[in-house]
């Protein structure tokens, strides 16, 4: 089979990275860059200390602090007026998800007029923008090295992806420094959503074997690290590996994408209002179960990268089982909830399998599933 | 209130009666299924008594929606031993729908020596007429012959001497709107030999003095809906290369990329490929008198239909389309124009798909009993066809016939049909469709180029199969998959349409479970008929052989098949 | 003035047919044709051919087979 994998963004990795954000964003010939982040970051002392690391490089910056979770588009483009207002020539996002994507929309829009849903999908023919340099604070989306950003549209109600070569990123920076002071059940959250991102993108119908190699060691190191980083914040190599892993499933996902784990979380999270990462894992163990049937050999790697052993002996659905189990056992490691915990009524289940099969992920899907058989799914994973 | 038409060959009896309450919000293929499921036992013989052969019209004819009169033709294949839906453009839908004919059943075999014409009159009359003087005619004579007789007017659904010879790539042929030519086909499964066994010649039909209304539940609302829709389509054809220049366009694409057939379906690139591209016909066109952007029924705003004239200005094809310039030109490593248009023009006068006689010469070059690119002998062999020679009769039967015949190990088939313009290796998702569609190797039940990632690639293949097949079977339903293309931006409101025309407040899901069911109900058809899961995968040499020009085979597995249809 | 799908592009001297689609913003990939002046061009062969002033160019974008 004839594949292909894109390398995207160059990366800057380790403790203290993010003391070379202003050098580095001199090197680009930036000299005025906007700086995204929100308002909890500012709290925490993270935004302040780039702020200035840029100033004393001779940056001079105008500070955005509106990010909001799942990035609406209201406030991308009021973001814009700002920038562009102020004549900046390069954006720099620190943070989670949310505020990376925001940076990326924000660079859609600098040189393509709004609204920024006109751009949902893949863009091959926009303007470009500004250089972007991302500072990931979680581990997390992976968003610093992708070539996508996921908006809400507040009047339409939805979800959705730009997908364009002005959401790729000049520099991505990994200082697991500035993820210690983030809270355990984030921890936990924002490394499910790289799990997702690592199975998923191996299980899919565009995996190849760069993207395969990256999640394999995301697995592994998620498998052994996140424990750590959930209940030990300050473990500054637990969260170094997590930042990593992080990385390396952003790196795999984006050019092997991501299916049925996702289309699911999105469903569920923009029905019930369940963080995004929560919202991937709550049926993650059924997904890649399913996946087993004609994808057993990467379901079988899936296994031996979470420790969980398995007959030579044994079927593709066999396979899928003890994958299940073991990506279950992680999950409740991390007090990951089920639907349940999370008070999503049962009843519901099977009115949203049909959202699920309309979402556009599900095009990856190893195999076609029905809906019934989704609603199944949902079900088993109900309160395991 | 709607009528059909039932024609009884056994006693030569025409019967008008209403349309059955069960058909009267289906219509083309929707309605083929759903006849074929309760009327034509699956495991008859397509040449024998129990077969049927039916006309029909889109759900909304009778209407000013763009398109809506293409006829769609069904019944059990000849070739494919299943189901099969043809659907044809010209002017017989545009009469049809004028007499308030919805459908014509042509039921039972002829006791006596034919053939016979249906014809239609002006007071809506219909009877069937002795044709012994068409017996064996072309359909290009036989058109002439009949508007001399009947008017130039007449709208002639007619067979050549193939139809009349049972072959099995016999075709059925409607005239253009304007200048008549029998040069719209529906021309895939042999339908034409179905026509003949039959023993019916043609179907002539006169443009009613009074013409038929079409009932609304809300005859305002249609309106109103139907103008906004025929805007948009309207607008999207401004910029649709098949109105601008014709169907060949998409050889400036395919030849690049690899999804252009060659020789044989070799997996080759063809350097030579604009030899029989745009710039070659558009030149033509110019210099010769010829004419695109021709209407093949009154109202279509995509107006891809084109008259090609020879060197001397002379007329010589209409109708000349992708799939005979591609198959019959670098899938037979030919590139001169010329010499295609007379191929077009001869198979649409003895009446067989083009489709099918191209691959069928194809086949017979790879195994060497012509040269690749002879042109004198492949019209030579063609002509044998009309001779009824021993190998005439092969060729008559498609590509298959010929392959097994001379012994060629790479016949590009699916359920015995042959293959569409379209490389299988190189638009995967289109080579899913060959494999799966009860219609067997049929391109316009889902071309799925240009909609996944990468067309040879296995991302998201199976999904666009599934989508468009589901799409083609509503596009195929009420109109013209060409139209169809550009009503993507506002699809939701040929549901509204539907509710305007027959009532309740369904919405687009009453088509989209439509064309589900549709589907379903055309495998369901193929498996009572004997077909198996072995019946929906490509040949052998596809998932083997390389194509040079990409790299790629067809790696699509076989489970990925097998649940295409879970809905 | 260059017509890019009646979009109008200001003429500039030596402007090249990648540059007028480029500030037009129609989109250009494997599924188009251009049609200019009644001729198809591809666009990997005449993107950096410079255009006339006055030039109409339509993008055609292949949606399905025939």
């Amino acid at each position: 089979m004839i594949t292909s994998f894109h390398v995207f963004v160059p990366a800057l990795m380790g403790s203290g990275a993010s003391f070379r954000t202003g050098i580095k964003v001199r090197e680009m010939g930036c000299k005025k860059v906007l700086v995204v982040y929100d308002k909890g970051l500012k709290a925490a002392g993270i935004a302040d200390p780039i702020v200035e690391n840029l100033h004393s490089a001779g940056i001079e910056t105008v500070c955005f602090d509106g990010v909001l979770p799942d990035p609406p588009d209201t406030v991308v483009e009021d973001a814009v007026m700002m920038a562009k207002e102020a004549g900046i020539d390069g954006i720099v996002a620190v943070g989670g998800g949310s505020a990376i994507d925001s940076a990326k929309a924000i660079n859609v829009l600098i040189n393509n007029p709004p609204p920024i849903m006109k751009y949902f999908g893949v863009q091959k023919n926009l303007k470009p923008g500004v250089p972007m340099v991302f500072i990931p604070t979680t581990s997390g989306t992976g968003s610093e090295v992708t070539n996508m950003c996921v908006i809400s549209c507040t009047s339409l109600n939805k979800k959705d992806s730009v997908v364009s070569p002005v959401c790729v990123g000049k520099l991505a920076i990994l200082d697991p420094e500035l993820t210690l002071g983030l809270p355990p059940k984030m921890t936990a959250a924002t490394g499910v959503d790289a799990l997702a991102h690592a199975v998923e993108s191996m299980t899919g119908n565009q995996a190849n074997p760069l993207s395969d190699a990256l999640a394999r060691d995301a697995i592994r190191t998620i498998k052994e690290w996140l424990p750590v980083a959930y209940r030990d914040g300050s473990n500054i190599e637990a969260r170094e590996k997590m930042l990593l892993a992080s990385m390396f499933a952003g790196m795999a996902f984006t050019n092997g994408l991501v299916h049925l784990g996702h289309s699911i979380g999105h469903t569920i999270g923009a029905q019930f209002h369940i963080p995004h990462g929560i919202a991937c894992a709550l049926v993650l163990p059924e997904v890649i179960e399913y996946t087993a049937k004609t994808e057993w050999k990467k379901v079988l790697m899936i296994c031996e990268c979470l420790g969980a052993k398995v007959s030579p002996y044994a079927t593709p659905e066999e396979i899928g089982e003890a994958a299940r189990t073991a990506l279950r056992a992680l999950m409740k490691s991390i007090d990951i909830p089920n639907m349940k915990d999370l008070g999503i009524p049962a009843d519901a289940l099977a009115k949203i399998a049909p959202l699920i099969t309309a979402d556009t992920g599900f095009a990856l899907v190893p195999y076609r599933i029905t809906t019934a058989k989704v609603a199944d799914m949902l079900q088993h994973a109900y309160d395991a | 209130m709607w009528s059909k038409l039932i024609v009884d060959m056994n006693t030569l009896s025409v019967s008008r009666e209403p349309l059955d309450e069960d058909f009267r919000e289906l219509g083309g293929k929707g309605l083929i299924a759903q006849y074929m499921i309760k009327n034509v036992p699956p495991q008859c013989d397509p040449l024998g008594e129990q077969n049927q052969l039916i006309f029909c019209l889109g759900i909304f004819a009778g209407t000013s929606f763009t398109t809506a009169h293409r006829l769609s033709v069904g019944g059990k294949s000849p070739l494919t031993g299943g189901i099969k839906e043809s659907n044809v453009g010209g002017y017989a839908g545009t009469l049809l729908a004028e007499q308030g004919i919805k459908m014509i059943i042509l039921r039972g075999l002829p006791e006596k020596e034919g053939p016979s014409l249906l014809h239609i009159d002006s007071s809506g009359k219909a009877e069937l007429l002795d044709a012994a003087e068409y017996k064996g005619m072309g359909n290009y004579d036989l058109r002439e012959k009949l508007a001399g007789r009947f008017g130039e007017k007449v709208a002639t659904i007619t067979i050549g001497s193939a139809g009349e010879m049972g072959y099995r790539s016999a075709s059925i042929h409607v005239s253009e709107f304007g200048a008549g030519h029998p040069s719209r086909a529906a021309a895939r499964g042999g339908l034409g030999a179905v026509m003949g066994s039959k023993g019916l010649k043609a179907i002539v039909v006169e443009k009613p003095t009074e013409r038929f209304k079409v009932e609304y539940a809300d005859e305002g609302k249609f309106r109103e809906t139907c103008t906004l829709v025929n805007k948009v389509i309207a607008q999207g054809a401004q910029n649709d290369p098949f109105h601008n220049i014709g169907t060949i366009s998409t050889i400036e694409v395919t030849g690049a990329n690899g999804i252009l057939p060659v020789d044989n379906f070799s997996g080759k690139l063809f350097p030579a490929y604009q030899e029989v591209g745009a710039n070659k016909f558009l030149t033509n066109l110019a210099t010769r008198g010829g004419k695109n952007k021709l209407a093949c029924q009154p109202g279509c705003v995509v107006q891809c239909s084109n008259c090609y004239n020879d060197a001397n200005g002379e007329y010589l094809t209409s109708g000349f389309e992708y799939e005979t310039i591609a198959l019959f030109g670098p899938n037979c490593h030919i590139s001169d124009l010329d010499s295609i248009a007379r191929m077009d023009r001869f198979c649409d006068d003895i009446g067989v798909d083009t489709i099918e006689a191209a691959n069928a010469i194809a086949v017979a070059m790879e195994a060497g009993k012509l040269p690749w690119g002879d042109v004198d002998t492949t019209l030579a062999l063609l002509s044998e066809m009309k001779e009824a020679t021993e190998f005439g009769r092969i060729l008559g039967d498609g590509c298959e016939a010929v392959g097994k015949h001379l012994g060629c190990k790479r016949i590009p088939v699916v359920k015995h049909q042959a293959m569409a313009g379209y490389e299988p290796r190189n638009t995967k998702g289109t080579g899913i469709t060959y494999a799966t569609s009860p219609m067997g190797a049929d391109h316009t039940a889902g071309l799925t180029m240009g909609r996944a990632f990468d067309d040879a690639g296995r991302a998201a293949q199976a999904y666009a199969s599934n989508k468009l097949q589901v799409a083609m079977c509503i596009a195929d339903s009420m109109m013209c998959i060409f139209a169809f293309a550009h009503v993507v931006p506002v699809m939701p409101k040929l549901g509204e349409m539907m509710d305007a025309m027959y009532g309740g407040n369904y919405g687009f899901p009453r088509l989209a479970a439509m064309g589900v069911k549709t589907l379903l109900t055309e495998r369901g058809y193929n498996k009572m008929a004997g077909m198996t899961d072995a019946d929906d995968r490509l040949p052998e040499f596809f998932y083997k052989e390389r194509s040079v020009a990409t790299g790629s085979v067809f790696d699509i597995n076989d489970y990925e098949l097998e649940v295409l249809f879970d809905f | 003035m260059i017509y890019v799908n009646e979009k109008e592009v200001p003429y500039k001297k030596n402007i090249t047919l990648a540059e007028a689609l480029s500030v037009s913003g129609e989109e250009v990939d494997e599924m188009t044709l251009l049609l200019m002046d009644g001729k198809v061009l591809s666009f990997s062969q005449h993107a950096f051919e410079k255009i006339e002033d006055g030039a109409k160019i339509k993008v055609l974008r292949v949606v399905s087979g025939g």
